[in-house]
């Protein structure tokens, strides 16, 4: 299908991009690729490696700080360093699409997505706006909105997403490139939101038969889709290949970085089998396990008797008048561990936030330590909050831009006057160590630090008080995928030696493969699935946990498509227009008239260990017998494969 | 770790591509700082570098600026430079308590409305409109008027009718703080309000309150020159108001008395903006 000995379509060689800054290398220090006609070509590497500066050279972008001192890059036989800028606009409209990472700041606020859409057609075109406003319908469809016409007159704000990087794919698409350059086009999408991109680019790439250059830190989305790979690091090709040949045989160090980033996710749950904990001496549970409501006996652990780390029972947060979580129930066990799984909207925050008791419209019942949170005056709330301590999202944000590390860490400490200030000090360094980091950081600020560095010190400020329970809120997912592994480790590590116990939340399952004993997963504030990560990753029965598995990329190139995927339609409402009866029915293949009308509740499944909240809970297997495009029902698939 | 590391390198490019803009504002803060802090200095240092006492008789009236009365002497013979540097030290002085006390008002009232919100929000907010809503000027002549002239009495007007800018300004900068996670990581490790307050809130506001201090300074040695030009200022303080004031009646016959207390006022005010300009664009911009 791609002819090796074809010229290439896009040609880079020995490119060098400098800074103006002084001190600083070369950004892109002599690297070289090719792109051929209708081939995808993977480039990946860890932030900061060169990617997108590579790119914008080729589009004639770069910074205003940038500057090209090398090198040569050649499209279809012009060569872009030495074009004039009527050429280069020309090209960038026209030869070249381009999509870029953050839709929504590559949208204007004030325009209707629609216009915009128009807009950028008749500039490329020279022609009236008016007239392209069929044309402009047209590939929205084609990018596989459902209503382009009652879209096109709405704002960027209303848009989710996924929909507002499919509206720049479409402006992208309007000249019919001949390469479309996408810039991590999913980091910032839900899961099942990404699997529907990629399958959508998969499906234009094929029908178009345009070359894509895709850029990317994800090796799963290459996986998914690439035909060959270059690794850039620091500014340097390292790596290139098939990509079947480079995920075999990693040679550099930062690919196989890369690939050891991707958790592998197979047996990740058996592996592990504590006994006891070296430092506190503490025998431990081996398994955490999560109790639905009104079930005696169902979950509940041969070796209970031991006070659980948290329980939560019947917990719903109402913001005005919606409701953000709706009766959820979770148990830890001391020392155990708990995948909390889904996606935006799903109240996993809002959860961890009321779980510390920082959400006021909480109700229900939360016990940490046997204390119950929402009931406790200040006084016992700051008692708990000794025991419960959080991983926040974002380490750029929960560290205070102004305050240095090592004062960051020792808060707790000093928050609970437990130490004086020359030993907070000398605990924030020996706690930084704990973590991995040299204890001189103590004296840096935030800024100094990367996103990595960052979590660590969020880590290390959340055990200075050596709580029982560690609530971790998505704490990845600011952060390379090639960072997650040495974190998922020290995680892991830390559980071991210090019995604390586990609430981690997060959309991606191999993360929470990796470290949990169950899971529970949740939709719209509820949750739909629970049980042990063994019964659940192997047999998942709710068909949004289904879909969520399949949506997740392939870990190598040779496993793709060799399940059949489930592409789910849409995305996920608003929770303050959530469906009514299951809140699931508006994207499910299964739904009957049955789930408008009533909530499912969570009940047990095959085995007692595992609940499901569907009316029409799936046996394995099924995943891949029903496919959303195979069933004849409203609002089908809305585009083919 | 080495690629960890590199992570941070287009960040701190990214950073030093705005600094490259802002060259303009490093020099303004120089200029900025050499007024403000030039007639600062001198009023500090006032009994030492000026001459003879500026309330004292020296010299012949209304005499050229000369090497013995450098800018020159006004109608009684008082020496104009011993003047202008006691002076300095009022206009300071009394900028420098009133923009110390405003701030004290303003950051208190800021932090308390923006961080614990509904009603003490709604509360605090009506009262800093009230004094917001009071007519400044007028306020401190009707003060003046009633008991007597003072410098005390016009510290204490005046500061307490211009926190309110900046209880506004530090509020709305606490309302987008709170949102922060570093906030909620703070209260989730068990701290209190005033913990909260202290500890995460007022380092994040103290670049604005810095700025708007200066500004203040500025502004009150204004007003307080407008009171002493209009003759309503402490006859026994020597202040560049009350000099400008006195040397306009001569201002055809003898330029120096009202040219050089101007000079003076604007020149601190100038360099007090300046300064606020740069630092306000500096801290914009990232640190």
């Amino acid at each position: 299908m791609i002819d090796a000995q074809q010229a290439p379509l896009l040609s880079i060689e020995n490119l060098v991009v400098t800074f103006d800054t002084p001190g600083h290398g070369p950004a892109v220090d002599g690297a070289s690729l090719d792109v051929r006609g209708g081939e995808v070509v993977g480039l990946v590497g860890s932030s900061g490696a060169g990617k997108s500066l590579t790119a914008l050279a080729v589009l004639g972008l770069l910074p205003p700080s940038a500057r090209v001192t090398q090198g040569s890059i050649r499209f279809a036989g012009v060569d872009v360093l030495k074009a004039d800028q009527e050429t280069l606009r020309r090209l960038r409209g026209q030869e070249v699409g381009t999509v870029f990472q953050d839709p929504l700041s590559a949208l204007h606020p004030c325009m209707p997505v629609g216009a915009q859409v128009i807009e950028g057609l008749a500039w490329n075109r020279g022609s009236r706006l008016a007239r392209e406003r069929g044309t402009a319908a047209a590939l929205l469809r084609d990018v596989g909105l459902p209503d382009p016409d009652v879209w096109s007159s709405r704002y960027p704000h209303e848009w989710s997403g996924g929909m507002r990087q499919r509206a720049l794919m479409a402006t992208a698409l309007a000249q019919d490139p001949s390469l479309l350059i996408v810039d991590e086009p999913t980091t910032a999408l839900d899961v099942t939101t990404q699997a529907q991109l990629l399958e959508l680019l998969r499906g234009l790439q094929a029908d178009r038969g345009m070359a894509v250059l895709l850029i990317t830190h994800d090796l799963g989305v290459v996986a998914e889709l690439a035909d060959r790979l270059y690794v850039m690091d620091a500014g340097r090709v390292v790596e290139s290949g098939s990509v079947g040949d480079v995920f075999d045989h990693a040679r550099h160090p930062a690919t196989r970085f890369l690939v050891r980033g991707r958790v592998p996710s197979r047996d990740a749950t058996h592996r592990r089998s504590r006994t006891e904990s070296p430092t506190l001496g503490k025998t431990l549970d081996v398994h955490a396990v999560v109790a639905p409501p009104g079930d005696a006996g169902l979950g509940v652990d041969t070796t209970a008797g031991e006070a659980p780390a948290l329980e939560v029972q019947d917990l719903s947060v109402r913001f005005g008048g919606t409701r953000a979580v709706a009766s959820v129930d979770l148990l830890i066990r001391e020392g155990g561990a708990l995948g909390l799984v889904g996606e935006s909207g799903c109240g996993k925050s809002t959860i961890a936030r009321a779980i510390v008791g920082l959400e006021a419209g909480a109700t229900g019942r939360i016990r940490v330590d046997g204390r119950d949170v929402l009931t406790a005056s200040p006084s016992e709330l700051r008692k708990i909050r000794r025991i419960v301590q959080v991983v926040w999202q974002d380490p750029h944000a929960s560290l205070n831009p102004r305050r240095s590390v090592g004062w960051a860490v020792a808060r707790p400490l000093r928050v609970h006057r437990l130490i004086g200030r020359t030993k907070a000090r000398l605990r924030a360094r020996e706690l930084l160590e704990r973590v991995g980091l040299p204890g001189f950081y103590a004296s840096r600020r935030p800024h100094e630090l990367s996103g990595g560095e960052r979590q660590r010190v969020a880590i290390a400020r959340a055990l200075a008080l050596q709580p029982r329970l560690l609530v971790l809120d998505e704490p990845f997912s600011a952060l390379d995928a090639a960072l997650r592994a040495g974190l998922l480790q020290l995680l892991d590590e830390l559980r071991r030696e210090l019995g604390v116990a586990y609430l981690l939340i997060s959309h991606d399952l191999s993360v929470v493969r990796a470290i949990v004993e169950t899971v529970a997963v949740a939709y719209l504030g509820r949750v739909v699935e629970q049980g042990r990560a063994t019964t659940v990753f192997s047999r998942p029965a709710h068909p949004y946990t289904q879909a969520l598995f399949s949506a997740t990329p392939v870990d190598h190139p040779r496993d793709r498509g060799s399940a059949a995927r489930i592409i789910l339609d849409g995305e996920v409402p608003s929770a303050a227009r959530r469906p009514s009866g299951c809140a699931f029915r508006t994207r499910c293949w299964k739904a009957q008239t049955a789930c408008v009308e009533r909530v499912p509740d969570l009940l047990s499944h095959l085995d007692a260990d595992h609940a499901v909240a569907c009316l029409f809970p799936g046996a394995e297997g099924e995943a891949d017998i029903l496919r959303p495009g195979s069933l004849p029902h409203e609002g089908a698939a809305p585009y083919n494969r | 770790m080495s690629d960890v590391r590199r992570e941070a390198t287009p960040e701190h490019a990214r950073v030093s591509i705005l600094r490259g803009s802002s060259d303009g504002g490093t020099r303004s803060a120089a200029v900025g700082a050499l007024l403000a802090g030039g007639t600062l200095a001198l009023g500090i240092s006032a009994p030492w570098v000026s001459p003879f006492d500026p309330l004292a008789i020296v010299g012949p009236s209304l005499s050229p600026p000369s090497l013995q009365h450098l800018l020159g002497t006004d109608a009684l013979g008082r020496d104009l430079w011993s003047g202008i540097v006691w002076g300095a030290r009022a206009s300071w002085l009394i900028g420098l308590t009133t923009a110390l006390m405003t701030a004290a008002i303003g950051v208190l009232v800021g932090i308390a409305s923006g961080l614990r919100g509904g009603r003490t929000d709604h509360v605090l907010m009506r009262v800093t409109e009230f004094f917001q809503a009071l007519p400044r000027f007028f306020l401190v002549i009707l003060v003046l008027a009633m008991f007597g002239a003072g410098m005390d009495r016009v510290v204490l007007v005046l500061a307490l009718t211009s926190w309110t800018g900046l209880a506004r300004v530090v509020r709305s900068e606490v309302m987008s703080l709170r949102e922060h996670d570093f906030v909620a990581a703070a209260r989730a490790a068990g701290a209190t309000e005033l913990q909260v307050a202290v500890g995460e809130i007022l380092p994040n506001v103290l670049p604005v309150v810095t700025v708007l201090f200066g500004l203040t300074v500025g502004r009150v040695m204004l007003i307080e020159a407008s009171l002493s030009f209009l003759g309503l200022g402490d006859p026994s303080v020597v202040s560049w108001g009350a000099l400008a004031g006195q040397g306009q009646a001569f201002l055809r016959s003898a330029w120096w008395l009202a040219t050089f207390p101007g000079a003076a006022i604007a020149a601190s005010v100038l360099g007090l903006n300046l300064l606020g300009d740069a630092l306000n664009e500096r801290w914009a911009t990232g640190e």
